[in-house]
Parts: structure tokens; C-alpha cells; sequence
């Protein structure tokens, strides 16, 4: 099936990524700020860069507008076709807590976002170590709440797992972990992710947890992937899918590999003393 | 790309439900109000005696016996339900032929050390046992029932709405009671989430709030500040005229309770249900709280029942809580509303230390 983003999205894009930049006076037609595809990827490492740093006369700001126009789409699309695949025929009736952790600008709070009716929400972490990519994300998710054919979003915005400051108390709410193109990531220790986020679960909730998992086919960005499942599963994750697919969007088809990890609601309490 | 649906996901979630909970084993279920526990509690019990014939179930108080047994002959369940001091005073007597043991000073302070010593040896008399409101029991009753009692205890329980004084804790329980850690009920289906809302304001400990199935109701607990009784008993009496539902009034003090159902039968048409009920008179046989009408109980005996709607009376002698039994009895209490929960106060202003333990107006309207 033809993957494509819905209209509120596309023109949320537009609006606060594709229109900035054409509008910048050292765009051309074709060439935000300038730049060729080529050019423009070197400029954002090919989405590993540190994006809070200028580069040449980048400012931290364009690179992440970079990242946004060329990178950012391809990853909604996919996050999108995950969703829908999801939650098409059925979504839990409390609303969700989102964690997604590498969350670039809001990429997987858009996709779910163009999913749901307008009528539901979902609360949304944000998890970027760069401050500009999560400033843009904040900018995207504000523009989407108000959006009137989009879910109601409240939404909080961290460098790392350890800030988030969550008040509420542990209920029932689903939990759904984006895991998207993290694992490429050369300097990530997955064991203290997991461990990691094994508590921030804990403190969010005890209702089911989904990890959804996508990255590259390559084996490199997949190099760590048996380390992460293995802690998945010693948290009592199961391992519900693990494939290289793809996914036909308007341009192209896109190779990924993915995986859904999910976990039951944690209703046996543990109080020990055996 | 092919990913699971969710429902795909969820159908995998595992059968934890307590009714396919095996039958020869024991069962720890941990409630939070609305979620159902003495409905579960009776359908177990009615399972387990297919298997085994008679299965007591025990509770901590008469009114929670008489829910029981209305709750059953609904259900078309036979089962014999006791209080746990009668039955544990009946069972100890019908295997050593003597009274058990109590402090000089109270019947109600069964002996159990002694007990058990006289007890040494003997088997349990049942296969099974069910056990519901398990938090308001002494932990030694749950030591005394796996060992003389029953093979095999199902005990429903929530530690956060225990107000006895010999109430037990989860662990106590399980420890006690020799049990497996327990399932948690998720839902509740009870109270609107408004007054689930204001409800979970006075809720202190670590199960988490259950999820409200129902819709909102536009209905916000209401604050009423009431210059006397007359005033009270004539809102009580116009919200019974208006929708005819069952009421549950609390009070803390015998002589309100008296006085609110004097004035409500000279108010309300003859043949209007309007019933007292005090541990003293022992007249819980006679009502049916779920029948159109008013109830009047006390903290104690409203523990477990629920009503259309509640007037809590005489706030200011139950906030602000100044300890966690305080805090756990408000949250007992404002639970047992279904659709609407009036907390009313009077005749003057509440003091400044009880309104600041109110939750904000968007919670809880203010007059």
C-alpha cells in the first residue's frame, strides 16, 4: 500500500519547514539555503551531526531545518506506515504516553499525530541530546496541538531520559517507545538505556509498553540491535516482530529494517517476602 | 513493512482474569473501589463451590455480610457468608467446644496465639475459603484460616480503604495467608470520573488509581455549607423527589444520624425507605441499600456499599486528615457515590486548615 503523510501534516511541513526555507535569501530554487542534496547531508552528518553546533555558516538552527526538509520525511513516512498498521483497526481508549527517544523535530509525535482524529490526544516525551532539534520539535508539536484537524498533544521535551520530571502518579496509560534510527548511533550505551528506561517505565506507568524499532538494513546501525533485545527481554518485553521490509511511499520504496517489542500490563504486584 | 494491529497485541495479553484463575489454588486479588471486587469475590466463591461444595465467605462487617448475601440471591448464588468474628467464633467452638479466647475488656479481641496452641494439629475444615474486604481483618486471622480453615484462600482486598483497627497490609496479608502475589483490578467501573477525581485527592499509596470506564457526567462533587439539619434533611429529601435513586448519607456522630432521619421521615411521604443503621441494632437485615431511598450510616458501615449519590455530612470532623487512616477513610468514603457526592458542612464557614485540605473549584464546586 502507497504510504503517504495526511494533508495536516504536509501542510504543517510546509509551513514551518519547506516555506522558511525557500523564503531564505541564500536558498535557490532546489537548493535550500544554497545547498546541494550532497552538500546539505554533509552539513547534518547524515543526521548524526551534533546539531547544536554551527557548521561553516550554518547555524545550529539551519542544520536542523536541514535535517527536517531532507531527512525528517522519510523517517514520518515510516513512522506513519507503522502507526497506521497499528493502530488502524483499534487504539487503546486511554490516552498514550509517547517516549521517543532520539525524537529529532517531534518525528514520531507528527506521525502518530497524523494518524489519530482530532478528537483524541496523547502525551508526547520528547528525547534529543541536541537542544536546537528538541527547540524545533517544541515549535512543531505547539503548531500541531492548535491544529484543528490534529490530536490535542501535551508534550515535554528532555536531553536525556534521566530529566524527565513526570509528577503523575503510575496508572494504566499504554506506553509506546520510539525507537527510530537511535541504535545507528555510534556512542549510544544500550545496556543504560534500557536500564534507563526500565525506570522511567516504572514511574509512567503500569500499563502495556510497546517499543517500535526502525533503522537502516545496513548491519552497522544494526551492530548493537541483539544487545537492546536481549535487555528488551529481560525487562519482560517479547519480541513480537522482527523483519527488513520496506514500505512504498510516493517517490520511492524505503528499506528498513523494524522490530515491535510489547509488554503486558505489569498487574501483579510484586511485594516480595517469598 | 507488516506490523501487529493492537488488538492483535492485546489478544495476546495474558488471561490473568480472575474468574479463569485456577480453581485449586489460591488467589490474591487487590481492588481499588468500583473495580468489582465483591462481585468477583462472590462468582469465586460460587465457582469453588461447584467443585467442592460449601465455601464460607467472610467479611469484616454485618453490612458487607448483608451486600454479600443480597449480592448472591441476585446472582442466584447459594453460599454462606459470615463476618469474620462469628465465623471464626463458630469454627474455633465446633473443633474444641469452647468460646475462643478475648481480652477481658473486649469480646472483639479474639486471642490468637492461644487459639492457635489449642488448635495444633487439626486440619483445615474446608478446601476453601473466600475472603473479601481482607484489609480491615487481623493479619492472625488470615495465619489462623490457611492453617485450621481452608487449603486454599481467596482473599480480595485494597489496603488503601482499610479504616479498622486491625487492619493488615498486602504483605501482611500475603505473608499471613501464605498467598501468591496479587492480580490488581485496573478499572472502575463504579464512580463518574469526577468524583473518581476528587476521590483520588485523598487517595495515599502505591496502587495506581484505577482507569474510570464510565463517561464524564457534567456532574462535579459538590461543597455545601448547610446553616442547620432542616436545610440538610430538605436537600436530601428534594434530590430522593427529583430522581428517586438510592442515598447514602454518612455521618460521623449517632445523634446526626438520628436527627437527619427524623427529620427526612417527617419530610418525605410515609412508605418513603428511610433506614438508620448503627452496628448496635443490628437491623441490616432489614434494608436493601440499593433500593430508592436514604441510608444512614456511619464511616464503618459504609465501607463496601455504594449509592447513586452521597451526602457526606459533618465535613469538618473528617478533614483535614492529619494521618494516613484519616486520609484512607475519605477516600473510601467519597468512592461509594456512583453519579453525584455532596460534602457538606455548617452551620458556619469551614475552618481555613479543612478548606485548604479541599481540592481546587474545578474539582469540587464551591457554593
Amino acid at each position: 500500500m502507497l504510504t503517504t503523510l495526511p494533508p495536516a501534516i504536509e501542510y504543517l511541513r510546509k509551513r514551518m519547514v519547506v516555506e522558511p526555507l525557500r523564503l531564505d535569501t541564500r536558498s535557490t530554487p532546489n537548493r535550500p539555503l544554497g545547498l546541494s542534496p550532497a552538500q546539505a547531508s554533509a552539513a547534518i552528518s547524515w543526521g548524526q551531526a551534533n546539531f547544536d553546533e554551527p557548521f561553516g555558516s550554518l547555524s545550529p538552527r539551519d542544520r536542523v531545518l536541514l535535517y527536517a526538509y531532507w531527512n525528517q520525511k522519510r523517517h514520518l513516512e515510516e513512522l506513519s506506515e507503522a502507526f497506521r498498521q497499528l493502530f488502524g483497526h483499534g487504539r487503546p481508549k486511554q490516552s498514550m504516553i509517547i517516549v521517543d527517544l532520539g525524537c529529532g523535530p517531534f518525528t514520531g509525535g507528527l506521525a502518530l499525530a497524523g494518524q489519530l482524529g482530532p478528537e483524541e490526544e496523547f502525551e508526547y516525551i520528547g528525547v534529543d541530546r541536541s537542544k536546537t532539534m528538541l527547540e524545533f520539535g517544541k515549535q512543531l508539536a505547539a503548531e500541531a496541538h492548535d491544529n484543528d484537524e490534529l490530536p490535542s498533544i501535551a508534550h515535554h521535551w528532555v536531553i536525556s531520559i534521566s530529566d524527565i520530571d513526570w509528577r503523575e502518579a503510575p496508572g494504566w496509560r499504554p506506553v509506546v517507545i520510539i525507537v527510530s534510527f537511535l541504535l545507528a548511533s555510534q556512542s549510544l550505551d544500550v545496556k543504560k538505556l534500557i536500564g534507563e528506561l526500565h525506570s522511567l517505565l516504572a514511574r509512567l506507568s503500569r500499563g502495556e509498553a510497546t517499543v517500535i524499532y526502525t533503522n537502516s538494513v545496513k548491519e552497522d546501525p544494526n551492530r548493537n540491535f541483539p544487545t537492546f533485545r536481549d535487555a528488551l527481554l529481560s525487562i519482560g518485553f517479547r519480541l513480537q516482530t522482527d523483519e527488513i521490509g520496506g514500505i512504498q511511499a510516493v517517490q520511492k520504496e524505503y528499506k528498513l529494517r523494524y522490530a515491535l517489542f510489547h509488554r503486558n500490563s505489569q498487574r501483579i504486584l510484586r511485594l516480595g517476602g517469598d | 513493512m507488516r506490523l501487529p494491529t493492537w488488538d492483535e497485541l492485546r489478544s495476546d495479553e495474558e488471561q490473568l482474569d480472575v474468574l479463569e484463575a485456577p480453581l485449586h489454588k489460591s488467589l490474591f486479588v487487590a481492588g481499588p473501589p468500583g473495580s468489582g471486587k465483591t462481585s468477583l469475590a462472590i462468582w469465586r466463591a460460587d465457582a469453588l463451590s461447584r467443585l467442592y461444595g460449601e465455601v464460607p465467605v467472610i467479611t469484616f462487617n454485618r453490612m458487607l455480610r448483608r451486600s454479600l448475601r443480597l449480592a448472591a440471591r441476585e446472582h442466584n448464588i447459594e453460599g454462606a457468608s459470615s463476618t469474620m468474628h462469628s465465623f471464626v467464633w463458630n469454627h474455633y467452638r465446633k473443633n474444641t467446644n469452647e468460646n475462643p479466647p478475648t481480652a477481658a475488656a473486649n469480646e472483639y479481641d479474639l486471642r490468637w496465639k492461644e487459639m492457635s496452641e489449642r488448635m495444633e494439629g487439626k486440619q483445615p475444615s474446608h478446601e476453601a475459603v473466600v475472603v473479601d474486604e481482607g484489609q480491615d481483618l487481623d493479619k492472625h486471622f488470615f495465619a489462623y484460616a490457611s492453617r485450621y480453615v481452608a487449603k486454599t484462600l481467596s482473599v480480595f482486598a485494597d489496603e488503601e480503604q482499610a479504616i479498622g483497627q486491625y487492619r493488615s497490609t498486602l504483605e501482611q496479608i500475603k505473608a499471613a495467608a501464605r498467598l501468591p502475589d496479587p492480580v490488581i483490578l485496573t478499572e472502575n467501573h463504579r464512580n463518574t470520573p469526577e468524583i473518581a477525581l476528587l476521590a483520588e485527592h485523598f487517595h495515599r499509596g502505591n496502587l495506581p488509581a484505577a482507569t474510570v470506564v464510565r463517561s464524564r457526567s457534567g456532574d462535579l462533587p459538590q461543597l455545601v455549607c448547610s446553616p442547620n439539619m432542616n436545610v440538610t434533611a430538605n436537600r436530601i429529601a428534594t434530590d430522593l423527589r427529583n430522581r428517586a435513586s438510592s442515598i447514602g448519607v454518612i455521618v460521623d456522630r449517632k445523634a446526626t444520624g438520628e436527627e437527619a432521619c427524623n427529620l427526612l421521615r417527617s419530610e418525605l411521604p410515609s412508605g418513603t425507605r428511610i433506614d438508620l443503621y448503627s452496628s448496635d441494632l443490628k437491623n441490616e437485615e432489614t434494608i436493601d441499600v440499593r433500593k430508592p431511598g436514604v441510608t444512614i450510616l456511619n464511616k464503618g458501615s459504609v465501607k463496601g456499599q455504594e449509592f447513586d449519590a452521597i451526602f457526606l455530612l459533618e465535613l469538618e470532623r473528617f478533614i483535614p486528615c492529619s494521618s494516613d487512616a484519616e486520609y484512607r477513610a475519605m477516600y473510601m468514603m467519597c468512592t461509594r457515590a456512583r453519579d453525584r457526592l455532596f460534602l457538606v458542612h455548617g452551620p458556619g464557614p469551614l475552618p481555613p486548615d479543612a478548606n485548604a485540605a479541599l481540592p481546587s473549584a474545578n474539582i469540587l464546586s464551591r457554593p
